[in-house]
């Protein structure tokens, strides 16, 4: 059964992960042996009977945190890196085919601090709502209003709009 | 502003890049598999560090006893009954036939601890019960052992006795050092690996032959084997 969930979940949920935790980290390399050591764990967690609620939510949390770490980023990226040139795909970031509007989207991001990225990331792409955003990264939610507050107005500019909402407004 | 929300949303869809999932499942189902061998062996080299601590306590003490303040007695042969014998630190003891040497552990009722430290695998293997408030006026305390990880690795599937314990059957005694310094020995006990939860628990002074009543001051208990000290205790009584 265990095996079944993990499967399911690498045939469904897995690519939306990597590429949320690509965002945050940059390095689609780094995201994916997080996420994979996160589903590991998941997995052993599973065999001993311990619930997850969610567990996109859980392995979200547990690669976002995995990803951090500088060093294993270092040797995920050797390893991953390897594997990624035998498939002979271009590294995360350098699509030619995304428009200007989007790339600049994509450095606007990366220029943001670190917990704003992540806030960004799981609200507009994992579409979490705050609550889940707050549990995923262990933070209150007036701070989690308060991270996207400051990221969408750092990234109206950068798409041309303005952004006169309140911190209040966000759920 | 509603514009806004979508347009990162969908700008951000549209970042994404394809994942391609061929072998992911393949590679996180060899981590689990890492991950369980590397628990297994951690839990291998706990026990040796154990037993090579013990062992390495035992040269401490024979160090001292060149200086004339301990000495080793001799080892019992295997498998011949035990002899519980009082003994005294410092000098032999009485009839010279204890099975174990006195342990140098002094336990510290402000921390719990014991000086000199037992190493930090020791202490995640072996979990000790006594009192951890002085007792007043009591004629006998409950002390006790048992393995945490005994009968399980906190994962499925039974656990290979070679790694976490000794043996099955592995030989084990008590020893409480008295307040005044004098070293009392159970009788031979044996740590079952099964159920692995339960303490194995006896009672000092009464499965101390010879021991005394109890006197108000800090006793020390030392767990320990042939190979030499697996964990380290203590109570006081007030």
């Amino acid at each position: 059964v265990d095996e079944d969930v993990i499967r399911h979940f690498v045939d469904h949920e897995y690519a939306r992960v990597v590429n949320a935790v690509a965002f945050v980290c940059d390095s689609r390399a780094a995201a994916e042996d997080a996420v994979e050591e996160a589903l590991a764990r998941a997995w052993l967690r599973l065999r001993r009977d311990q619930p997850i609620d969610s567990l996109a939510a859980w392995v979200t949390a547990v690669a976002m945190n995995e990803a951090r770490g500088g060093m294993r980023r270092r040797r995920a990226e050797e390893r991953a890196c390897r594997r990624l040139a035998e498939r002979r795909q271009p590294s995360f970031g350098s699509d030619p085919s995304l428009c200007a509007e989007a790339e600049e989207l994509r450095r606007a991001l990366r220029r943001l601090p670190r917990r704003q990225r992540e806030v960004t990331v799981l609200r507009y792409f994992m579409g979490f709502s705050t609550a889940e955003i707050a549990e995923t990264l262990d933070i209150d939610q007036g701070t989690v209003k308060t991270c996207l507050y400051r990221a969408r107005h750092a990234l109206a500019a950068v798409l041309g709009e303005d952004d006169d909402h309140k911190e209040a407004n966000y759920a | 502003m509603p514009d806004l929300d979508e347009r990162l949303e969908h700008e951000m869809r549209r970042l994404a890049e394809a994942v391609p999932t061929e072998g992911s499942f393949e590679r996180v189902r060899a981590r689990v598999t890492r991950h369980r061998r590397r628990r297994q062996l951690g839990i291998a080299l706990a026990v040796t560090a154990a037993l090579s601590g013990a062992a390495l306590a035992g040269m401490q003490l024979a160090n001292l006893g060149d200086t004339g303040t301990h000495q080793l007695r001799a080892t019992k042969p295997h498998g011949a009954p035990a002899v519980s014998t009082p003994s005294s630190l410092p000098g032999p003891p009485p009839g010279g036939s204890t099975v174990v040497p006195p342990p140098v552990f002094r336990f510290h009722q402000d921390t719990y601890t014991c000086s000199p430290e037992l190493t930090a695998a020791i202490t995640r293997t072996w979990q000790v019960s006594a009192p951890r408030t002085p007792q007043i006026g009591a004629t006998s305390v409950s002390i006790g052992l048992r393995n945490k990880m005994a009968g399980s690795m906190g994962d499925r599937g039974p656990l290979d006795p070679q790694i976490m314990l000794p043996a099955p059957d592995v030989e084990l005694w008590a020893q409480v050092v008295t307040p005044d310094g004098v070293t009392y020995t159970s009788k031979t006990l044996r740590l079952l690996p099964d159920p692995p939860d339960n303490f194995m628990a006896i009672s000092y002074p009464t499965a101390f032959p010879q021991a005394p009543a109890l006197t108000p001051g800090t006793y020390t208990v030392v767990w320990t084997t042939r190979q030499g000290s697996l964990a380290c205790d203590g109570f006081t009584i007030g």
